[in-house]
C-alpha cells in the first residue's frame, strides 16, 4: 500500500531538527554573502544565493515525495544520462577559469559533475543491493563497483576537477564500508594505499604538487600557490574570539581573500563571526554529519543504509575537506562547503542529498 | 539494516559509535586547528594583516581658491576624473587600446605601450571632461577605471593669467602666484590612513577625507578683476592698433604698493598653458628688463631737487641740441634745439641734454645714492617668482659715459615693476613701498591673515614729492604727456621712448622702440598709478603718442569704476616725512585748464 508524504507516520518520524539545522546554515551563507557584497557592485550575489536556496528546498521536497526505493530503480538510466552529460561537457561545455565544468541546457547552466555525485550514491546502492550474497565482500567483488565509479571519476578529473573526482571516490569508500568489506581485504587495501600514495605524487601536475608543498610551508610561494592558505589563515586568525562583525571583515571584503564567495566562505565567516561563531557553525555541521550516521543504521533496509552512507560520505567529505583546506591542513582543492558556498548546482546537490537522508529516516518504519 | 535481534543491535551500536566517533575525531582535529589559528595566533596574524589593507597614502588637499580683492574667483578647483588602467586586468590589449584611443583621441600605439607594461597602475589620461569620462565608462572595459582628482580651473581664462600663473598635472604650482604661494594654497599633504584593497582601490567609499578641513588656504589678491580687465582690454587694443609685438600694463595703488592689475600682451590661457609657447608663461612686468629711457628722468629730477643741489627754477643749458660728453654724442628727440631750460621744462620737453646736465650737477655719488634709494638695481621684493634685479652697475665699474647715459635712462635696465614702484614713491610722499599682489589669506570666507604695507625706505622727502608731482602734472598739462590727460582729474606722469638694444649687443636699434608712459592720479593725492609699455610699436613709437592714450583710457575707466569724484576737493592723504599719513588739503583743480 502506497502512502503519501502527508501520512501521519511520515510526519511523525520526520527529522525536523536536521532540516532546521541545514536551513539555518544555508541562511548563514546568504547573510555572509550579503556581508561580502553589501551595497557594492556584486550585491545581486546574495539574492541569487537565496534563490538557489529555494531551488534546493524544492529539489529536496521532490526527493521526499518518492520512496527512495523508487528513486533507486532509476539508477542505471540515471547513470547513463549522467555519463552522456559529462561527455557533452567536454565537447560543448562552457569554459570558466581554465576548466570545462558547466553545460548550458537552455534554461540553466549547471555542472553535470554535481549530478554525478548524487548519481554515484544511487548507482552504488543499487549495485550492492542487487547482489545475491551480502557483505562483507572480498576484494574482487569490489572491482565492478569501482569501475562504475572510475568512469565518471576519469571524465571529471579530465575537466579538470580533481576535487569533485576525489569526492566520488570518497562516496565509493563510504558506501563500501557500510556494505561491508572483509577485514583481510581492508588490510590489503590499506597497505596498497600506503604504497600508492607516494607513487601518486608522480601523477600529479606541477601546480598540484606545489599546493601540497605549500601546505607544509606556505612561504615557499607566498604570492602564488601559498597565497590562498596565507590569506585564509590571516582572515580566520584576525577574527579573534568574537569576530569583526558582519560587514567588517577587512581581509575578506578587501579582495585579499581569493574565492571568498565559494571555496573560502568559511574563512569569511570565521573573520566576521570569530571563534565563538565558528564553533557554533562547526557544531552544526558535526550534528548534521552525526545525524546522517544515525540514519545509516536506522534505515529499515539495505538500500536505505547504503544510500544514507553515500549521502553522509558526500556531505562529510565536503565539509571536512573544505574546512581543513581553509584552515591550512589540507591542500587547496576546489571543494565547496555544503549549504554555504556560492553556487547553484552544488546547493541543489546538497539539498537533494539531505532530501535523501530525510527520506530514508522518514520511511524507516514503513513497510 | 535493521535486524530484529539483540546481537544485531549491539553490532549496530558499535558501528554507530565507530563511524560517529571517526567524524567526531576529525572535527576535534579541525577544532584544535581552529583554536590554534584563531586564538593563539590571533595577535600575530592580525599584525600581519594590518599593513596589508591599511596603507598610509598622502593625499594633497584641494588647492585653495584664488579670489580677487573683491572676492571674485580667479582660480578654483573643480572635480575632474582621471583615467587609469591596471594592465594585468586588461583582457584584450589590442581591443582596449583601440577603443580608448577612439574615445580619448590618444594614439593607439601609446596606449598599447602603456597597457603592455608590467606595472600595476598606469595613468592613461588625467583630468578629463565628464563627457569623455562617461563615454569611456560606457565602453565597460576591464581594468579601466577612474579616480577623482581636483583640477585647477581659471574661470576668467587669460585674465590675470601672467601673475596668477598655473599648476601642473599634480596640482603643483608652476608659475606666478600659484607657484609663489604654493605652500599656502596647496597646503601640507595630509597623511591619511586608508583601507586599500589588493588593487589599491580606496575601499568602498571609506575614503577618510576630512572634507573642507583638508582644503588649502584661499588667497585674496590685491588684483581687482575689473581693473585687470580694463588694463588688458586697453593694452590689447593698442598693441593691435600699433602692430606692436607686445606690451605691459601695471596698475598700482601708490599708497600701499598693492598691484591692482598687471596685464601682459600677448596673453595665454592658463587652462591650456601647455599649448602656448613657454616664453609666454613668464611675467614680463617683473622678469624682463628694459632701458627706461626718458621715464627715468623722473627719478633724476627728484634726486636733484631732494639733494638740494637744484631748485625747480634753476636752469641748465641745453647746448642747442647737440652735446658731446664721455664719448657720447647726445641729441634731442625730434632733433629739437633747446637753450636754457628749467627742470620743469626738461621734464615737459623730455630734453636729453638737459637730463645729462642735471646728472652732471648731481655727480656720480649722489646719482648712485638716489637711484639705490629708489630701488634701482635691486628686487622690489614683490611676491612673485622670477623677479629680476635689473642692471645697475656698481659705481666703481662706471666709465666716463655712464653718468651721462644713465641720466636719460640708458646703460641701465629696470623692470616695469621697479619703475612703477619708484614712481609711486615720488607720488605718495616719498616712501618706497614693497609692491605685492596678495592682500591676505582667507579660510571659509574669513581673512585669517592680512599682509600689511611694507615700507622699504624713504626715497625722497614729502616736499620733493609735492614739487615733483607739480612738475609731472605739468608734463601732462603742457608737455609730451598731454594725451594722458583725463577730464576732471589732475594727472602727473612722464613719457618715455627708448631704442631697443640690438640683439647682437652692438648699440641701439634704429627701428625698434619701447614706448612708455608712467603716471598717477589724482596728482596731489594719488590713488592710482599706472605704467604702460608698448613693445615695438610700428610707425608711431613715441611714448606720448602710443602709451599715454592707454594710460588715459585705463585711468578714466578705473576712476569711473571706483566712483572717484572729479574735481573733488575733499581731504586726501599722503605719507608725511615721519612716514605717517598726513592730511592733504587738495587745492581746487587748476583753473588754467587741463
Amino acid at each position: 500500500m502506497k502512502k503519501t508524504i502527508f501520512d501521519k507516520k511520515f510526519i511523525g518520524s520526520f527529522d525536523w531538527v536536521l532540516l532546521l539545522l541545514v536551513f539555518a546554515v544555508s541562511l548563514c551563507g546568504v547573510i555572509i554573502m550579503y556581508s561580502l557584497t553589501g551595497s557594492g557592485s556584486g550585491s545581486y550575489l546574495y539574492l541569487r544565493q537565496a534563490r538557489w536556496l529555494l531551488y534546493g528546498l524544492a529539489g529536496m521536497t521532490i526527493v521526499l515525495l518518492f520512496d527512495y526505493r523508487t528513486i533507486e530503480s532509476f539508477a542505471y538510466p540515471l547513470y547513463i544520462i549522467t555519463i552522456i552529460l559529462l561527455i557533452m561537457v567536454h565537447i560543448y561545455g562552457k569554459k570558466i577559469s581554465g576548466a570545462r565544468r558547466w553545460i548550458d541546457i537552455g534554461i540553466i547552466t549547471f555542472q553535470p559533475s554535481e549530478l554525478a555525485k548524487f548519481m554515484v550514491i544511487i548507482v552504488l546502492s543499487k549495485f550492492f543491493n542487487s547482489r545475491r550474497e551480502g557483505g562483507p565482500y572480498p576484494l574482487h567483488a569490489l572491482i565492478t563497483p569501482f569501475i562504475i565509479v572510475l568512469i565518471p571519476f576519469l571524465i571529471i578529473a579530465k575537466q579538470p576537477d580533481l576535487g569533485t573526482a576525489i569526492i566520488l571516490m570518497l562516496i565509493f569508500v563510504s558506501v563500501c564500508l557500510v556494505a561491508g568489506v572483509e577485514p583481510r581485504s581492508l588490510k590489503i587495501l590499506f597497505v596498497v594505499g600506503l604504497i600508492a600514495a607516494p607513487l601518486m605524487w608522480f601523477l600529479l601536475k606541477d601546480y598540484q604538487r606545489l599546493r601540497i608543498l605549500t601546505l607544509i610551508n606556505p612561504e615557499i610561494d607566498p604570492l602564488g600557490a601559498g597565497y590562498h592558505i596565507i590569506q585564509s589563515k590571516i582572515a580566520v586568525g584576525s577574527g579573534g574570539l568574537f569576530g569583526k562583525g558582519l560587514l567588517n571583515g577587512t581581509q575578506s571584503r578587501l579582495n585579499f581573500l581569493p574565492e571568498r564567495y565559494t571555496d573560502f566562505i568559511f574563512a569569511v565567516f570565521a573573520e566576521e563571526m570569530g571563534f565563538v561563531g565558528i564553533f557554533i557553525l562547526i557544531g552544526a555541521y558535526l550534528t548534521i554529519v552525526l545525524k546522517g550516521v544515525d540514519i545509516i543504521y536506522q534505515a529499515k533496509d539495505m538500500s536505505g543504509g547504503l544510500m544514507a552512507a553515500g549521502a553522509v560520505g558526500l556531505l562529510a567529505s565536503h565539509i571536512i575537506i573544505n574546512i581543513a583546506m581553509v584552515m591550512g591542513i589540507f591542500p587547496v582543492v576546489g571543494i565547496p562547503l555544503p549549504f554555504m558556498s556560492y553556487g547553484g548546482s552544488f546547493m541543489i546537490t546538497s539539498f537533494l542529498t539531505i532530501g535523501l537522508l530525510l527520506n530514508i529516516r522518514m520511511r524507516r518504519f514503513d513497510k | 539494516m535493521v535486524k530484529d535481534n539483540s546481537s544485531g543491535n549491539v553490532v549496530r551500536q558499535r558501528k554507530i559509535i565507530l563511524s560517529g566517533g571517526f567524524f567526531v575525531v576529525i572535527f576535534l582535529v579541525i577544532a584544535w586547528r581552529l583554536f590554534q589559528v584563531h586564538i593563539v595566533w590571533h595577535d600575530k596574524l592580525l599584525k600581519f594583516s594590518a599593513p596589508q589593507y591599511s596603507k598610509t597614502i598622502y593625499k594633497r588637499p584641494d588647492r585653495g581658491t584664488i579670489f580677487d580683492r573683491e572676492g571674485r574667483e580667479m582660480a578654483v578647483t573643480i572635480e575632474a576624473e582621471s583615467l587609469f588602467v591596471r594592465p594585468f586586468m586588461v583582457e584584450n590589449v589590442d581591443l582596449t587600446a583601440s577603443k580608448l584611443s577612439k574615445a580619448l583621441g590618444i594614439s593607439k600605439e601609446k596606449i598599447k605601450r602603456d597597457l603592455s607594461g608590467d606595472k600595476r597602475f598606469v595613468w592613461i589620461d588625467r583630468q578629463i571632461s565628464p563627457e569623455v569620462a562617461n563615454k569611456v565608462r560606457k565602453l565597460n572595459l576591464k581594468g579601466v577605471d577612474f579616480l577623482n582628482e581636483g583640477r585647477r580651473y581659471y574661470p576668467s581664462r587669460e585674465l590675470g593669467a601672467r601673475s596668477i600663473g598655473f599648476v601642473g598635472i599634480d596640482n603643483q604650482g608652476l608659475a606666478g602666484i600659484e607657484y609663489y604661494y604654493d605652500s599656502y594654497i596647496r597646503s601640507a599633504p595630509k597623511k591619511i590612513r586608508t583601507d586599500l584593497d589588493l588593487f589599491n582601490n580606496l575601499f568602498e567609499g571609506e575614503e577618510q577625507d576630512g572634507g573642507n578641513e583638508l582644503k588649502g588656504i584661499d588667497l585674496v589678491l590685491t588684483m581687482d578683476k575689473v581693473i585687470q580687465h580694463f588694463a588688458e582690454h586697453e593694452l590689447r587694443k593698442q598693441v593691435k592698433a600699433t602692430n606692436a609685438v607686445g606690451g605691459v600694463v601695471i596698475v598700482m595703488d601708490p599708497m600701499t604698493g598693492e598691484v591692482l592689475a598687471m596685464a601682459d600682451q600677448p596673453q595665454f590661457n592658463p587652462n591650456e598653458y601647455d599649448s602656448y609657447d613657454k616664453r609666454l608663461w613668464s611675467n614680463k612686468a617683473v622678469s624682463h628688463t628694459f632701458e627706461p629711457g626718458s621715464t627715468f628722468k623722473v627719478l633724476l629730477a627728484a634726486a636733484s631737487i631732494d639733494s638740494g643741489l637744484m631748485k625747480p627754477t634753476d636752469t641748465v643749458y641745453c647746448e642747442n641740441g647737440e652735446y658731446r660728453v664721455g664719448g657720447l654724442n647726445i641729441h634731442e628727440a625730434h632733433n629739437k634745439k633747446y637753450q636754457d631750460l628749467t627742470i620743469k621744462d626738461v621734464l615737459a620737453k623730455s630734453s636729453n641734454i638737459g637730463a645729462v646736465k642735471i646728472g652732471e650737477i648731481l655727480e656720480s655719488d649722489q646719482f648712485y645714492n638716489y637711484m639705490q634709494r629708489f630701488g634701482i638695481g635691486s628686487k622690489t621684493g614683490i611676491d612673485l617668482p622670477a623677479e629680476s634685479n635689473g642692471l645697475f652697475r656698481s659705481i666703481d665699474r662706471w666709465t666716463s659715459s655712464s653718468l651721462p647715459a644713465m641720466s636719460f635712462g640708458q646703460e641701465l635696465s629696470v623692470t616695469q615693476m621697479q619703475l612703477i614702484t619708484a614712481v609711486s614713491a615720488v607720488a605718495n610722499g616719498g616712501l618706497l613701498l614693497k609692491p605685492r599682489v596678495v592682500k591676505g589669506l582667507s579660510k571659509e570666507g574669513h581673512m585669517v591673515k592680512t599682509f600689511n604695507t611694507e615700507v622699504v625706505r624713504r626715497a625722497i622727502s614729502q616736499d620733493t614729492s609735492r614739487i615733483m608731482t607739480d612738475l609731472l602734472e605739468n608734463v601732462v598739462r603742457e608737455g609730451t604727456g598731454s594725451r594722458a590727460a583725463i577730464s576732471g582729474f589732475r594727472v602727473a606722469g612722464k613719457t618715455g621712448t627708448s631704442q631697443k638694444s640690438k640683439v647682437d649687443g652692438g648699440g641701439y636699434s634704429s627701428d625698434k622702440f619701447i614706448a612708455t608712459f608712467v603716471g598717477y592720479f589724482p596728482a596731489e593725492a594719488p590713488r592710482i598709478a599706472i605704467l604702460v609699455m608698448i613693445d615695438e610699436p610700428q610707425k608711431e613709437f613715441y611714448g606720448g603718442v602710443v602709451a599715454a592714450p592707454v594710460f588715459k583710457n585705463i585711468a578714466e575707466r578705473t576712476a569711473g569704476y571706483l566712483n572717484m569724484v572729479p574735481d573733488d576737493n575733499s581731504l586726501y592723504y599722503v605719507y608725511g616725512d615721519n612716514d605717517k599719513l598726513v592730511e592733504l588739503s587738495v587745492p581746487p583743480l587748476n583753473k588754467k585748464k587741463l
